[in-house]
């Protein structure tokens, strides 16, 4: 069997899970790579549930939250940006490519770009191969 | 009386493991050794800690362990100040992850990783730097994690034993304690870089540059109780010329904890004993001299968060006492 990449995908519920909404009832394609994980905000992606896919296999995270001012909670998307920063920091520490964690903005009418952003993460993912083939050996 | 189901029971994972309870205990019982055991028990039935920082420190800990991933914590090492082929090594842990995912709290613990290679140069030392070390273990031994604390002990049992060094020095108290007394056949001497500093003071080779501070001193848990290392780094502060060393009410084997172990349970019980803390560091002195790197991190936060209105400095003793110690 060859390998698929399996990524899971932060959604917010008021802009980019709705933005995945959009994409599906638009028809736009993307790939099947991608586990969606609803939350209420981007703010509410705790560091610890990123580390903890990663731990359990996931070959890629992505973090998706309303642009920049849009945020429902006004804050949590400054919130979640600074924590990929630093998470991005800490899983190269831990020896993860820190370009298996993305963040992106998608307004829930955005279904075009949400099916772009998602085609793109899943071909990087895919071109840095699975997690545990041996990163930075 | 109705029976008490233990393993699936809050005040299991409250414990800090302390040890404060059992240098009062006159029966000897070992407390904590039960609370590890039951921490096990409840493990195996579902349980499980309040895991602060949404378990991020015990998820570093399962991913080293995994022995998947070539670490990359070494980054702010300056390869100049430490040897490749020495006898003796400092051991870095877990410090450059807690830095890095705890900034906003004002951890600098790889601050204290640097004053002890700085420490070491100045006795004459360039310590070796295993860079194959994985987690010691200790926290995920401590919440009753076995498997986890098992493959970390054995990968690191095989690099220092590949790594042909005689000797281990640490920073951070708890490393020492688990390798101590939960790491087998350990045949590489083990030290606190307290220990080393006091046995370089007693050869009188040691001069310092004034400090001027009143300092009063904060006795790790796994330092002092558990390793009985209470005089070392007490003598070496009284050589610092300026420092006036003074006692908290609870002091040396009758110390309190810093509020947080392993990096659960941290509650308003933890945040309530830290205040209680710095409040009697404060009736003693201006500066709370704590001695790892763990302490330091909770006292900081308690500090920045939870709004402590009266002066008080922390400083590590690694880094007071590099700062201070003259070369050679
Ligand atoms: S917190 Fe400390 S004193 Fe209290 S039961 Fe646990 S080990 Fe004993
Ligand atoms: S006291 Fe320690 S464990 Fe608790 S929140 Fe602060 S850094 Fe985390
Ligand atoms: S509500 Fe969408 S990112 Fe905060």
């Amino acid at each position: 069997m060859t390998w698929e990449p399996s990524i899971l995908v932060f959604c917010c519920n008021w802009c980019s899970y709705t933005g995945a909404d959009a994409a599906g009832i638009s028809r736009y394609q993307y790939p099947p790579n991608v586990q969606i994980v609803r939350v209420m905000c981007s703010g509410r992606v705790d560091p610890g549930f990123v580390l903890r896919a990663f731990h359990k296999g996931a070959d890629g995270v992505l973090v998706t939250g309303c642009h920049p001012g849009d945020c429902h909670y006004q804050t949590g998307n400054v919130q979640a940006e600074k924590r990929v920063e630093m998470l991005k920091v800490l899983i190269d520490q831990l020896g993860i490519q820190s370009d298996r964690l993305g963040l992106e903005w998608i307004s829930a009418a955005e279904g075009q770009r949400f099916a772009n952003v998602i085609t793109d993460f899943v071909s990087k993912v895919r071109g840095l191969g699975p997690l545990n083939g041996g990163e930075g050996l | 009386m109705a029976k008490r189901d233990l393993t699936d029971d809050e005040l299991v994972w409250n414990c800090l493991t302390c040890k404060l309870c059992q240098n009062y205990c006159p029966e000897d019982v070992d407390f904590i050794g039960f609370i590890k055991d039951v921490r096990g028990i409840s493990r195996d039935n579902g349980g499980k800690p309040e895991y602060t920082h949404g378990e991020m420190m015990q998820t570093m800990a399962r991913i080293v362990a995994s022995g998947k991933f070539r670490q990359n914590k070494l980054g702010w090492l300056d390869k100049s100040k430490v040897s490749t082929d020495g006898e003796v090594a400092l051991w870095i842990g877990c410090a450059p992850y807690v830095d890095t995912a705890l900034k906003e709290v004002g951890s600098d613990q790889v601050q204290i990783t640097q004053s002890a290679i700085e420490l070491l140069n100045k006795i004459g030392i360039k310590p070796r730097i295993l860079e194959e070390e994985v987690c010691c273990g200790h926290d995920m031994l401590w919440i009753g994690e076995e498997e986890t604390f098992e493959e970390l002990k054995d990968k690191n049992l095989e690099v220092l034993s590949e790594s042909g060094i005689s000797k281990l020095v640490f920073t951070c108290p708890e490393g020492y304690e688990v390798m101590k007394h939960y790491y087998p056949n350990m045949d590489v001497e083990l030290a606190h870089i307290s220990e080393v500093i006091s046995d370089y003071v007693d050869e009188g080779k040691a001069t310092f540059d004034p400090y001027e501070a009143k300092i009063t001193y904060q006795d790790p848990c796994r330092l002092g109780r558990f390793l009985g290392i209470y005089d070392q780094p007490r003598k070496v502060l009284e050589q610092i010329p300026g420092i006036e060393l003074v006692e908290m009410e609870r002091n040396r084997s009758r110390s309190r904890c810093c509020g947080v172990s392993a990096w659960i349970n941290c509650n308003q019980n933890s945040k309530k004993m830290q205040l209680q803390r710095m409040e009697e560091a404060v009736n003693a002195a201006h500066t709370l001299v704590t001695n790892g790197p763990k302490c330091i991190t909770h006292f900081n936060c308690v500090k920045n968060e939870n709004g402590f209105e009266k002066e008080i400095e922390f400083i590590d003793w690694t880094v007071i006492v590099s700062q201070t110690l003259r070369g050679v």
